[in-house]
């Protein structure tokens, strides 16, 4: 008797536990999501200043800072302000 | 006497070292080559900097001319907007205005400072390409894809600064139409900033070229 209810608190101890993974990783998705939502012409320009332009004239080097150099797409953006009119 | 000895054990040190692989007898030059390129590249960095300062320069002119040309629409569109019975159309056509003005300064900013990078990355390759051909090379190739790059940056800051100088608005017929009309301004400053992205691209594409060109050419060991 006593062990079926030691399985019992064991099995509801899981069963919170994966509930509780379950919210942490929802919560955590949620608010990635949002974040990317909220995103702005900002996070753009965090994107193409990663590190300054080293002195290294290596073409390797060269590529590196070259790819890191992104032009970006106003779409997003852009798509965001159409549903905001969509509204109107 | 420990300074001393220890002075000497590095100078010996130094002269013990084996040439890295691949090393030929001219090594020391190698080095001193080296040297001479990296300051070359300071300089050129500083002077590409400098020229890039004077666009910014000029960008911030074009952007203030550009408020002060917008702030009489601005003041039709908030009289215009007065007239809305809906607070929550206000609101929201009052918000896409002024991110109307965030997008274009956020974007012409960002587009500025891609251009500046490019041209930092195209700099060390003229430099790379001098002492290239300064060890018999032949840079042809890699001079015509920067002449093209720099064209191809040099139009694509004139389409930044035109681009700072364009201000957006709602024309605000009647209430009605408030749909069509805020879809057809977003519209427009889509295709405009869509246009100097295809620019800023360009340029970037161009500058690759210019990379790849000179990585054919290969190191001054490279036969």
């Amino acid at each position: 008797m006593q062990n079926k209810k030691g399985v019992t608190e064991l099995v509801l101890i899981l069963v919170v536990v994966v509930v509780l993974g379950v919210a942490a990783f929802i919560a955590v998705r949620y608010f990635d999501f949002t974040g990317s939502m909220n995103k702005t012409v900002d996070t753009d320009i965090a994107v193409v200043s990663p590190s300054p332009i080293s002195d290294s004239t290596d073409v390797d080097v060269l590529e590196e800072e070259f790819e890191a150099t992104l032009t970006g797409s106003v779409d997003s953006e852009i798509e965001e302000m159409m549903e905001e009119a969509a509204s109107l | 006497m420990h300074l001393l000895l220890t002075v000497f054990l590095l100078v010996v040190s130094v002269f013990m070292t084996p040439k890295p692989a691949g090393a030929t007898d001219d090594y020391p030059l190698r080095i001193q080559e080296t040297e001479n390129e990296r300051d070359r590249v300071q300089e050129a960095k500083e002077e590409a900097l400098k020229n890039r300062e004077e666009a910014m320069e000029k960008l911030r002119e074009h952007k203030e001319e550009a408020l002060e040309n917008a702030e009489t629409r601005r003041e039709e569109f908030r009289l215009k907007l007065q007239e809305i019975r809906d607070e929550r159309k206000q609101k929201i056509l009052e918000n896409l205005v002024e991110r109307f003005e965030n997008v274009n300064t956020g974007w012409t900013n960002h587009w500025n400072n891609v251009l500046t990078r490019l041209t930092e990355i195209l700099s060390k390759v003229t430099t790379r390409a001098d002492t290239l051909e300064g060890a018999g090379k032949d840079v042809s190739s890699v001079r015509t894809a920067v002449a093209a790059a720099t064209a191809a940056i040099d139009a694509a800051q004139t389409a930044i600064d035109e681009q700072a100088g364009n201000s957006y608005t709602i024309e605000i017929d009647t209430e009605a139409n408030l749909g069509q009309m805020t879809n057809e301004a977003i519209g427009v400053l889509h295709e405009d900033l869509r246009k100097v992205g295809g620019l800023i691209e360009e340029a970037r594409t161009l500058v690759l070229a210019a990379i790849r060109a000179l990585g054919e050419i290969g190191d001054l060991n490279a036969e």
